[in-house]
């Protein structure tokens, strides 16, 4: 899994700066995001995605600083699929997983598109956990999903990494990761 | 269009609420973000809600789609009429674990037209790892109208289920948006 350079705070105005982007040309596992140590440069980090796998049934794994054995996540979801609705709750996962993306067994050229708003990336004594807001959405002519989620990561570290990578097989060529960071103000 | 920063909050001690004034005039829109805690208590969540102008009078209404707190599968969908102010979204509470903090966007557009009844639209949330005195956390989407076309000069953030403050390290960041190329800024 290719692990992006980030680049630094640009001389860019705006609050919204991109940080890193990559399209495949080619199917792969994913993509992960390494983090300049001391981000204080931003308050938020953001990260767009537009994605689909080869796999049938696969879907996308999502993490922090390659985080993945130690239970830290949580979340609870809600979601409309066209016909009904439905809500979810799951504790102390070793990682997010969602199946809410086109593959193989869809028409071509169909993606979800995957935001991920991560509030506060650097821990405090006051606050140690992360909040991330998770919206998705897809459409596969005649069916589809869309919803949100919100994340709980209890990894107390400062915010190194993020990786999105594909739960089984690859992400197929053109999916696309963007992580953009933003700035309050004074940053 | 692009997106600058316009005023930054975070709580060092307790307070009752977080405004922001004198909200600058030169954008097309706002957004709000929010890191937030109350010290509501009993439960792991606690709303927040916002006015406008200091208009505490019956002047908004608010419409919200979530998960149910319960130990449920269901969605709810809620519409008030008539309130005093609109719930963007959730804290979390006095009895989520400590450190634990809610998130929230809101969006309003048009804020400086005349023209125009303001109109809000945010989602959010809080995950507590399970459930707290029978709730599990929540995700949802909100609506609000505030039935008045006075720009927006004030935005005002209170707690609400009975909250009394939002607690120390919560934080809003309010950004304004512009539809055009602006300099030097």
């Amino acid at each position: 899994m290719p692990i992006l350079p980030l680049s630094g705070a640009s001389s860019s105005k705006g609050a919204l700066i991109p940080l890193g982007s990559v399209v495949y040309t080619t199917p792969s596992t994913g993509v992960g995001f390494n983090l300049p140590s001391n981000t204080t440069g931003f308050q938020d980090l953001m990260l767009v995605c537009s994605l689909r796998n080869e796999t049938a049934g696969a879907g996308l794994a999502f993490y922090f600083n390659g985080d993945v054995g130690s239970g830290n996540y949580s979340y609870n979801w809600m979601i409309g699929d066209g016909a009904t609705t439905s809500s979810g709750v799951a504790t102390n996962q070793n990682y997010v997983t969602w199946f809410q993306t086109p593959s193989s067994n869809d028409a071509p050229n169909l993606y979800g598109t995957h935001i991920f708003h991560i509030l506060n990336p650097r821990p405090s004594s006051s606050s140690p956990s992360r909040t991330v807001l998770y919206r998705f959405a897809n459409d596969r002519i005649q069916s589809g999903t869309n919803g949100m989620m919100t994340i709980q990561w209890r990894g107390a570290q400062t915010l190194q990494a993020l990786t999105v990578g594909a739960t089984g097989g690859n992400f197929s060529a053109g999916s696309s990761f963007t992580l953009y960071g933003i700035r309050s103000i004074g940053q | 269009m692009s997106m600058f920063p316009i005023a930054s909050t975070t709580l060092v001690s307790n307070a009752a609420s977080i405004s922001f004034t004198s909200i600058l005039q030169t954008f097309t829109h706002l957004q709000v973000r929010v890191y937030g805690r109350t010290d509501r208590g009993t439960y792991n969540v606690g709303t927040m809600n916002v006015t406008f102008n200091n208009d505490n009078g019956a002047n908004y209404s608010q419409h919200f789609t979530r998960v149910a707190p319960d130990n449920t599968t269901a969605i709810q969908a809620y519409g008030f009429a008539s309130q005093n102010s609109i719930q963007v979204g959730q804290c979390a509470g006095s009895q989520a674990a400590s450190g634990v903090f809610g998130a929230m966007i809101f969006d309003i557009l048009d804020y400086t037209n005349t023209s125009k009844t303001k109109v809000v639209r945010g989602f959010g949330g809080v995950d507590t790892n399970g459930f707290v005195a029978g709730i599990k956390g929540f995700t949802q989407y909100s609506s609000g109208g505030w039935f008045n076309t006075n720009a927006i000069t004030t935005l005002t953030l209170l707690p609400g289920d009975g909250a009394s403050n939002f607690i120390t390290g919560t934080r809003a960041d309010l950004y304004g948006i512009s539809t055009s190329f602006l300099t030097g800024v």
